[in-house]
């Protein structure tokens, strides 16, 4: 068929081919993982044989036969589901699940225009297979399920409502609107310096007018395009039912998976960097986390083990929790084998929940070790690493016995962000509030030495402090009092000491450029509404430096 | 004339949008199921149907059995586009009152005699 379509027609026909499999591809999988625990579920067969049909039919048009092949199978396969020939057994969905993947591989290979020889005689075998055999011999197992606490299926978009935006121009769009707010600032401060030089002249009260009105357009237009580069969670959290299963199958576990909050939307530039975070989370859930069934049964608990994901926005940060209900984490057996690595000192006391964060640490599992300590760790530390990067906390609390609950929290998007202002002597200087967990005034006395290294006790925690004087080669307070600003990144908390918090403000991160090269400690800078360049701390770093300070003093 | 394609596939309306500008057609309206069709259907001048079979909320079938019971769109022509290409089911798209069938994937000379045959201009 294809070569009676001309090519520039054609082009324009494969863009909307790939998007909208893309689209089919995304809800088939979760359709067909909730399929095999609600078999019955006339609507959702119906869906999902409508979804190969469409696939079949659009492929066969513009002669892509590998895929019509594969499709046409799995139609068959879904056919006799349908109208009650087939039992649906675990085989037979491994058999569609299996197609679904060759589709994928397939779209792959057409959009990139070139041959990658994806094999689809196993997948098509499988289907074959699948229609003959008797599916009345097999026993049903142990499926991993879908359950949905919350309304499913994503709004039903028309043509006429959606249009597709390449993400460059977004991206453009975004920086535009980080100049608009540099100069929106600079004009908020010339009015304010106009209005005190030149106060009741009329010209002045139409400056405030104006500068007033851009300052609010300016706010939406802002909050306008982010909007639109937000795309709901909803993409990523789609493809865990499948992961789920398999991963529940592989271990011969039986694992149910909640989902929550799909509907929660994110920057589109972030939204895939968190789906490695969230895989290996969910991984380690069920690996570790989840005991066995008989285990769980011997316990007194369910046999079919939970999993919770949920996403939620919290004013400016989205909030992602993974939470099972398995054994949970043994903060003293996490201490006991940290101290048996050398990754902390025999005499070296350390608060449960420091303990427990040592989980995070590079290095801290081995893979002999793994059910030591119920095998979490296993590249936490990567997870970690990945959060860092996003500016992103994670926080783990655990019951044992009842579940462990990993929550990340990530904010809405970096171009654009609050920041605290502060200086030290006299300098100023600036952080993500996002970073900052609380702020609190000190006096030079309270602060204490352990090792020869200051710090600080708050509450039940001990943290380094790392005198930004010291950055700025400023003699530290030695009789005024101070401010401490304890920030987070991943888990780590550390507290910085500055002398004045100069307030709040929303700034746009501007990288330094290249010809300076990267310059440890500072993350960006941006421009103050008075013109002045201010430098935005690289609080990653600075953790980083007060964290190995302590260590090498060891 | 206005023509109205019926059918849950983006990339086919596309498709058959394309079709029908080529062999002269260009006044197209369209519908993804036959739900939003009926309500095209009430508010629109159509002089043509094309539907697909296979659709959600309402399929193509159904939607033709609701348009001949309506007398305003009783003798609307209406061709129905399939995949399904066994016997039986064409029989029962032709009972229900489509007035031809066209099998996917079709051609745009095809799509044309078809039209052309049902308007009488053959």
């Amino acid at each position: 068929m294809s070569e009676q379509i001309p090519q520039e027609e054609f082009q324009e026909i494969l863009r909307e081919f790939h998007s909208e499999a893309q689209e089919i591809l995304a809800g088939l999988e979760e359709d067909m993982v909730r399929l095999e625990r609600e078999p019955s579920n006339r609507e959702l067969v119906n869906r999902i044989f409508r979804a190969m049909h469409t696939l079949k039919g659009n492929s066969a048009f513009l002669g892509f036969t590998k895929m019509t092949s594969v499709t046409h199978e799995a139609e068959n396969v879904l056919n006799k589901i349908r109208n009650g020939s087939l039992v649906l057994t675990e085989t037979v969905m491994d058999a569609l699940l299996a197609s679904v993947d060759v589709v994928k591989a397939l779209l792959r290979e057409i959009i990139a225009g070139e041959d990658h020889s994806v094999e689809i005689d196993r997948a098509v075998a499988l289907l074959q297979h699948a229609l003959n055999a008797d599916g009345s011999t097999e026993t049903e197992g142990d499926a991993p399920a879908m359950l949905e606490s919350s309304d499913r299926g994503a709004p039903d978009f028309t043509e006429a409502t959606m249009i597709r935006v390449e993400v460059q121009r977004l991206d453009h769009l975004m920086n535009l609107i980080g100049e608009l707010v540099i100069g929106r600032n600079r004009l908020h401060k010339v009015r304010t310096d106009i209005e005190h030089r030149h106060e009741g002249d009329s010209l002045v009260v139409d400056l405030t007018q104006v500068s007033g009105q851009i300052n609010l357009v300016s706010s939406e237009l802002q909050e306008a395009v982010m909007k639109a580069r937000m795309v709901p969670i909803q993409n990523i959290f789609n493809r865990f039912p499948r992961l789920v299963r398999d991963l529940a199958r592989e271990r011969e576990k039986a694992v149910d998976l909640v989902v929550n909050g799909h509907e929660t939307e994110l920057d589109r530039s972030l939204i895939e960097k968190v789906w490695d975070p969230l895989v290996h989370l969910i991984r380690n859930a069920i690996d570790h986390g989840l005991e066995s069934t008989a285990e769980r049964a011997a316990a007194g608990k369910p046999e079919r083990g939970q999993i919770i994901l949920a996403a939620r926005q919290e004013g400016s940060h989205i909030v992602i929790s993974v939470e099972d209900d398995g054994r949970g984490i043994d903060p003293s057996r996490v201490l006991a084998k940290a101290r048996r690595t050398g990754l902390v000192g025999q005499e070296e006391a350390l608060s449960e929940q420091e303990a427990l964060n040592l989980i995070f640490a590079p290095g801290f599992s081995t893979k002999d070790e793994v059910t030591d300590v119920s095998g979490r760790g296993v590249g936490l530390d990567v997870v970690k690493t990945n959060l860092k990067r996003l500016n992103g906390l994670i926080d783990v609390t655990t019951v044992k016995g009842v579940g462990t609950r990993f929550t990340l929290k990530i904010p809405l998007t970096l171009a654009i962000v609050q920041a605290l202002l502060i200086q030290v002597a006299e300098e100023v200087a600036a952080f993500p509030l996002a970073l900052v967990v609380e702020t609190v005034r000190l006096h030079p006395g309270e602060v204490r030495t352990i090792n020869g290294r200051p710090v600080l006790r708050i509450r039940d925690q001990v943290l380094p402090l790392l005198w930004l004087h010291d950055l700025f080669s400023a003699a530290r307070p030695a009789e005024r009092r101070f401010n401490a600003i304890i920030v987070g990144l991943a888990e780590e908390r550390v507290a910085l000491a500055v002398d004045t918090l100069l307030g709040q403000q929303e700034v746009v991160v501007k990288s330094i450029g290249s010809y300076l090269g990267e310059i440890r400690g500072i993350a960006g800078a941006t421009i103050l509404g008075d013109g002045r360049v201010v430098m935005i701390l690289d609080v990653a770093a600075l953790i980083d430096e007060a964290k190995s300070a302590l260590v090498a003093r060891r | 004339m206005r023509i109205l394609t019926v059918e849950d596939s983006a990339t086919m309306r596309r498709i058959i949008r394309n079709t029908l500008k080529r062999v002269g057609y260009d006044d197209v309206l369209e519908a993804e199921n036959g739900q939003m069709a009926l309500a095209k259907l009430a508010t629109e001048k159509i002089d043509f149907v094309i539907t697909d079979w296979s659709m959600p909320e309402m399929n193509g079938l159904d939607f033709i059995l609701e348009v001949r019971r309506n007398e305003s769109t009783k003798h609307l022509p209406v061709l129905m586009i399939t995949t399904v290409a066994e016997r039986e089911d064409i029989l029962t798209a032709l009972k229900a009152g489509v007035n031809n069938y066209i099998v996917k994937p079709f051609d745009a000379d095809t799509l044309k005699t078809k039209i052309d045959q049902i308007l009488g201009n053959a």
